[in-house]
């Protein structure tokens, strides 16, 4: 190598190591992605710098691509003060990036520049601190102060989908943790009565019985609220829940519910039918819809929309006599005989800049503690029954369909921001004690042992069979072979799940030589006959498989009434067949084995 | 068609027409010295493998001959083919089977006039071809040999009958097993005399 390589060699190294240094004194602190910027506002773009010569460079990238300059600060500053200009395009493709000679640092995600509330000068939102931007005007029905002062806020919640919108199904993760048999039902006249009513729904099925005791299902609120179907009124197609709103007609009733008194047409503030009619409002006592003042012009809630108060510095607001969300949410639950242990709603921390609003880790031990929660995002209320911690991730219904849904903590959902919860926890409910045991052969899901049931909850108890086994009835409280079988829960119960082993059936084989003149064919064949002692296991076909060495190169299955297999140019080696006898159900018995 | 086979037979061809029958018929003078004919044939044809019954029956074989001799020689040489439509030994399927061969050697006649009883010798080329639908097609080319004894009738100055009885063998594998294509076949012949 000649003097001049090797000093060409050393420079290199000298100029990457000295930018790999440069670039470690440089660290953008905010924004790091996924937050959202109003045009209009005033942000602090920050960011760490060990350095103190030259200036920084503060860019905007939207795509990727250069999009603006934002402007230049001197070394060591670490913050410069930014005012997002207006008519910017609105989307959440935008990054930042600040370079201080061969230093620099970018946004790790983008984030979004959306527009402003009109007429609305935001606070700075501080690095390292979520921030939650404040609800729009249209939402926000009246501001008044309680009586030490602290400003209430009143909004209208009135979330309903586009025609067709359907946001992604949630993938749930190994780790999360999930409320079971938590209902979904689709809108029925509000998204909040419709939430309200997926969690009494829940809680009826849990060991509050009491929160439906109409006709469906001897008295327990359905997974989901398709058993009611939908009803067409002034031309739009409705999905109905007698929990969150009671009609004429629907699930027995006889007389005018909620929609017939409060129902025009979604977003119509018009005055309620039963007040332009003049006929006499109906009792409120099965509907959770009637006491959250939904759809009641009387109380300024629009068909479709709810009201919800809450304190704006976030602290709890826990429902006084006021109609509104919560307050009427408490109250159907006390008027079906459940006391209430709290209830309240909040803003998130982080909302409007505040720091005692409601966190991730409250709602976890809500959950924990089997208590969903109302989640407000944007103008929607859905209903948040699980959680996976290590990702902040929320599970919910989203009262727009049956499946599971999920988004981030204090993320958006179908491009609303969330910004609140709804907390209502009811007394301990006692419970019932379920004994499960098991025959030799299989286990239950629940596994054998004993189990706590809320009192008149539904216990569900499935037979998990071993290999060769067959579920073949219960003992106990219950008997039969239903499988899932459901146990109502009055006493303590015990039950045993009994299994039977699937024989192997007989079997004989022979090899067949089949000539032409010139050429030969092996042919096995193989023949079986029914076990006796499978009598009453309801066999239905054999299966054969044909093993190729220590494998099993393929199968066939064969109706029960056939008894034979003709194995076509088998060869003339030993070749080794397996047979089992298959159940109705398509449980698979003990295979006997036989070599041609 | 293989060229090892047709060459030399072709040879021989040329060479009996041409050469042969000077000395051998033309030069000899009498009306019955001429053994040169060609002849349609057909025969019933009994295989010489036991295995081959098991399949198949023996049956019909027919083709042409093309003699050219003189009084105590001549050359021969014959097409034949057999096809046959059997069952398979233990599930009856069908199987089909056909075997060409082209024959050809020497004679010599025993005694020359109006009735000439012969002996001869040859060479043969196997063509053989099986096919069924289970186990596909197999088939195979070979070479084997014949024996042949036989007595043509000349009749008048242009026409000849012959009866001729043959033994062919020739051994193959074109498949799975060995087996003997050739057999015992007892022919009669119907041909013009030049």
């Amino acid at each position: 190598m000649t003097k001049t390589k090797r000093s060409l060699i050393v420079c290199s190294l000298l100029l990457f190591v000295s930018g790999v240094l440069a670039a470690a004194e440089l660290r953008l602190l905010f924004p790091r992605g996924g937050e959202i910027l109003r045009m209009g506002t005033t942000v602090k773009i920050s960011w760490e710098d060990g350095g103190d010569e030259g200036e920084a460079q503060i860019v905007l990238y939207k795509e990727g691509r250069y999009y603006a300059d934002i402007g230049r600060a001197p070394a060591g500053a670490g913050v410069y003060t930014w005012r997002v200009p207006q008519g910017m395009p609105p989307a959440g493709d935008y990054t930042v990036r600040v370079r201080r000679g061969r230093a620099v640092d970018e946004s790790d995600l983008n984030f979004f520049i959306l527009p402003g509330a009109p007429g609305r000068e935001e606070p700075i939102a501080s690095p390292g601190h979520a921030y939650i931007p404040p609800l729009s005007d249209d939402l926000v029905m009246e501001r008044f102060r309680d009586e030490t002062g602290a400003e209430i806020m009143k909004v209208r919640l009135a979330g309903k989908p586009p025609a067709g919108f359907h946001a992604p199904e949630a993938v749930v993760t190994a780790s999360a943790v999930l409320l079971k048999n938590v209902p979904a039902y689709r809108w029925s006249f509000g998204c909040s009565p419709t939430a309200a009513a997926m969690i009494a729904a829940y809680y009826d099925t849990h060991g509050y019985p009491n929160m439906y005791t109409g006709p469906t299902d001897s008295g327990y609120m359905p997974i989901d609220n398709s058993v009611w179907g939908t009803v067409v009124i002034n031309g739009n197609t409705q999905d109905q829940t007698p929990l969150s709103a009671t009609r004429m007609g629907l699930d027995g009733r006889t007389t005018r519910g909620h929609v017939d008194d409060y129902w025009i047409e979604y977003n119509s503030l018009d005055p309620d039918p039963f007040i332009t009619n003049g006929w006499p409002q109906h009792e409120s006592d099965d509907c959770v819809g009637d006491f959250m003042g939904s759809n009641q012009s009387s109380y300024g809630a629009c068909d479709g929309g709810t009201l919800f108060q809450i304190y704006l510095d976030g602290s709890r607001m826990i429902p006084y006599n006021e109609r509104e969300g919560a307050f009427g949410f408490r109250e159907f639950m006390r008027y079906r005989g459940y006391p209430v242990t709290q209830c309240f709603t909040q803003f998130l921390k982080g909302y409007n800049g505040n720091s005692q609003g409601f966190t991730f880790d409250e709602y976890m031990d809500h959950i924990n503690a089997g208590f969903p929660v109302m989640i407000h995002v944007g103008g929607h209320t859905m209903v948040g029954y699980g959680y996976d911690a290590s990702t902040q991730t929320v599970y919910l219904h989203d009262t727009w369909d049956y499946a599971d849904h999920q988004m981030t903590w204090d993320g958006t959902y179908a491009g609303m921001e969330m910004w609140g919860v709804t907390v209502l926890n009811l007394v301990p409910a006692p419970k019932r004690n379920l004994t499960i045991t098991t025959t030799t052969g299989g286990t239950t899901d629940p596994a054998p042992g004993t189990h706590a049931y809320y009192i008149s909850e539904r216990a569900k108890v499935k037979s998990v069979p071993d290999p060769t086994y067959i579920f073949d009835g219960w003992t106990g409280c219950v008997t039969g072979t239903a499988d899932p079988v459901a146990i109502q829960m009055e006493n303590d119960e015990s039950v045993e799940a009994h299994f039977r082993r699937i024989l192997a059936p007989s079997a004989s084989g022979q090899k067949i030589v089949n000539k032409s003149f010139s050429q030969v064919e092996y042919i096995n064949i193989i023949s079986w006959e029914n076990n006796p002692a499978n009598a009453g296991l309801d066999i239905t076909a054999y299966r054969l498989y044909v093993m190729e060495g220590d494998s099993i190169s393929y199968q066939l299955e064969f109706g029960a009434n056939i008894g034979e297999y003709t194995h076509r140019k088998a060869g003339a080696a030993p070749r080794t067949y397996r047979i089992t006898a298959v159940t109705k159900s398509g449980r698979e018995g003990v295979a006997v084995e036989v070599t041609i | 068609m293989n060229k090892k086979i047709w060459l030399p037979l072709m040879a021989a061809m040329a060479f009996a027409v041409v050469l042969i029958p000077a000395p051998l018929s033309a030069a000899a003078g009498g009306p019955y010295d001429s053994f040169s004919m060609f002849l349609a044939r057909a025969g019933y044809f009994v295989s010489a493998d036991s295995a081959y019954t098991d399949v198949y029956n023996n049956g019909l074989v027919y083709g042409a001959e093309l003699r050219i001799g003189g009084k105590k020689f001549a050359f021969w040489a014959e097409g034949t083919t057999r096809s046959e439509t059997g069952s398979l030994t233990y599930t009856l399927e069908k199987t089909d089977l056909s075997v060409v061969s082209f024959e050809g050697g020497l004679l010599y006649r025993v005694l020359p006039g109006t009735l000439s009883p012969y002996l001869g010798a040859g060479l043969g080329y196997f063509m053989f071809q099986e096919k069924s639908e289970p186990m596909g097609v197999a088939k195979q080319n070979k070479i084997g040999f014949c024996l042949v004894g036989g007595a043509s009738w000349l009749v008048g100055k242009g026409f000849a009958v012959d009866i001729k009885l043959k033994y062919g063998l020739c051994k193959m594998k074109p498949a799975d097993l060995d087996i003997e294509v050739g057999g015992f076949t007892a022919g009669l012949g119907i041909g013009f005399r030049f």
